[in-house]
């Protein structure tokens, strides 16, 4: 009986969690931080399109470049029960070229360590996700999601190698952009197609300033 | 209401509202797509095709052609179902990305149209038997080279207006796609 008794704690508790999803014992929020925030698009160039060209004189039109603003949710819980719950600020841009090109930048909020916010890109079929803090990549994906994948052995014969820099200038078709995030990988295995790229240069504040796919094709941003 | 009436209505119901008045009917084949009609597009499957970018890089299309047959359907059975037949024409470049779709449709004996679509810009749903004889046609000459009878068409897709790819398409039965014209002022035109 006083066995019993000492397990009645876990009628209140386990009512709470049969309130539904929403309950939580605690909740949290997780917000860019302001000096992250330059990195998105700047409100002046949203909605404007931008062109690059390639190393062969074609020019792709870049049209469509929205951002949104969200919270993403998640919970942590012990032995079923949540205890926290969650929600990270992020920011989403992608644009789309009229050959069918698309990319897109999320800029996330305490994803992969509390005290940083990461930036995800996407283009031609690759994923990467890196701290905005430390440059750690935190995720590589890209057709093959099994991909093995390093940021530390740049000599790897058996994995992917992917990295981040930080440059403090880049300039590109005569224009030069400060602060530039230049994203890049190596293949020794073989599972990056020819159309994929190895080399991405993201500008703050104004986003893809320039590419480079497998095939050696350069893709950069023109200035109108 | 009398019992009689009563039964006569439940009986008359469900045969106004839930019977098949008219059966399934038999169905029509409308007959493979003819010469005269296959020949409007000039490409062959497996081939590769060389057009010229404005700025001088030749890219290779490869062509694969097919034709499939597809059914009309009428929902309460009361007029004939047709088997009709599309041809299809794809012409894709793997750098650029680009593919060109250009189709062939007969509905009857009479009715056939033509269709282009170019990555997100579409030409046409045009009828083959006034389209060809009644539109207004001119030579051209492209790269040093004459092409005669040469056809304008206007990409007619607004949906698409803020990436559209193709403004318009100079286009002949002898030759095919002669030349694409972009939005952004650049084009793509036959490779001698």
């Amino acid at each position: 009986m006083r066995y019993i008794l000492k397990l009645l704690w876990l009628v209140p508790l386990i009512a709470f969690v049969a309130c539904g999803d929403d309950f939580a014992l605690s909740t949290k929020y997780y917000y860019v931080r302001p000096e992250n925030k330059a990195w998105l698009v700047t409100d002046s160039i949203v909605g404007v399109p931008y062109s690059m060209v390639d190393n062969n004189g074609i020019t792709y039109n870049f049209t469509g470049l929205c951002t949104s603003h969200g919270f993403s949710e998640g919970t942590s819980g012990f032995l079923f029960i949540p205890t926290q719950k969650s929600y990270r600020e992020n920011y989403y841009s992608t644009s789309i070229s009229n050959y069918g090109t698309s990319f897109s930048m999320y800029l996330y909020a305490s994803y992969s360590h509390y005290d940083t916010d990461d930036m995800h890109i996407y283009l031609t079929g690759i994923s990467m996700h890196c701290s905005l803090a430390s440059h750690e990549v935190t995720y590589f994906g890209c057709d093959d999601n099994n991909v093995e994948w390093t940021q530390t052995d740049e000599s790897t014969t058996n994995k992917v190698f992917v990295n981040v820099d930080k440059l403090n200038s880049l300039t590109v078709q005569n224009q030069t952009y400060n602060e530039v995030l230049h994203f890049y990988l190596k293949d020794p295995i073989g599972v990056i197609k020819l159309n994929q790229f190895t080399d991405l240069y993201y500008a703050k504040g104004v986003g893809l300033i320039k590419y480079t796919l497998k095939s050696g094709i350069v893709f950069e941003r023109l200035t109108h | 209401m009398h019992i009689k009436e009563l039964v006569l209505l439940v009986g008359i119901i469900p045969i106004l509202c839930g019977c098949p008045i008219c059966k399934p009917t038999e169905v029509i084949d409308i007959g493979p797509i003819p010469d005269s009609l296959y020949s409007i597009v000039p490409y062959q499957n497996d081939s590769v095709y060389q057009f010229i970018h404005s700025n001088g890089y030749v890219v290779d299309f490869l062509a694969k052609r097919y034709t499939e047959d597809s059914f009309t359907w009428n929902e309460c059975g009361c007029s004939p179902n047709y088997k009709q037949y599309r041809n299809t024409t794809n012409l894709v470049s793997t750098y650029p990305s680009i593919n060109i779709q250009l189709n062939i449709e007969k509905y009857d004996s009479i009715h056939s149209f033509f269709t282009i679509v170019a990555q997100n810009s579409s030409f046409g749903y045009l009828p083959v038997d006034t389209f060809f004889t009644a539109s207004n046609r001119d030579s051209i000459l492209i790269n040093n080279t004459y092409y005669k009878d040469v056809f304008v068409l206007q990409n007619d897709d607004t949906y698409n207006a803020s990436i559209i790819f193709a403004d318009s398409i100079y286009y002949n039965k002898q030759n095919g796609l002669l030349k694409l014209f972009m939005h952004n002022g650049e084009n793509y035109a036959i490779y001698p």
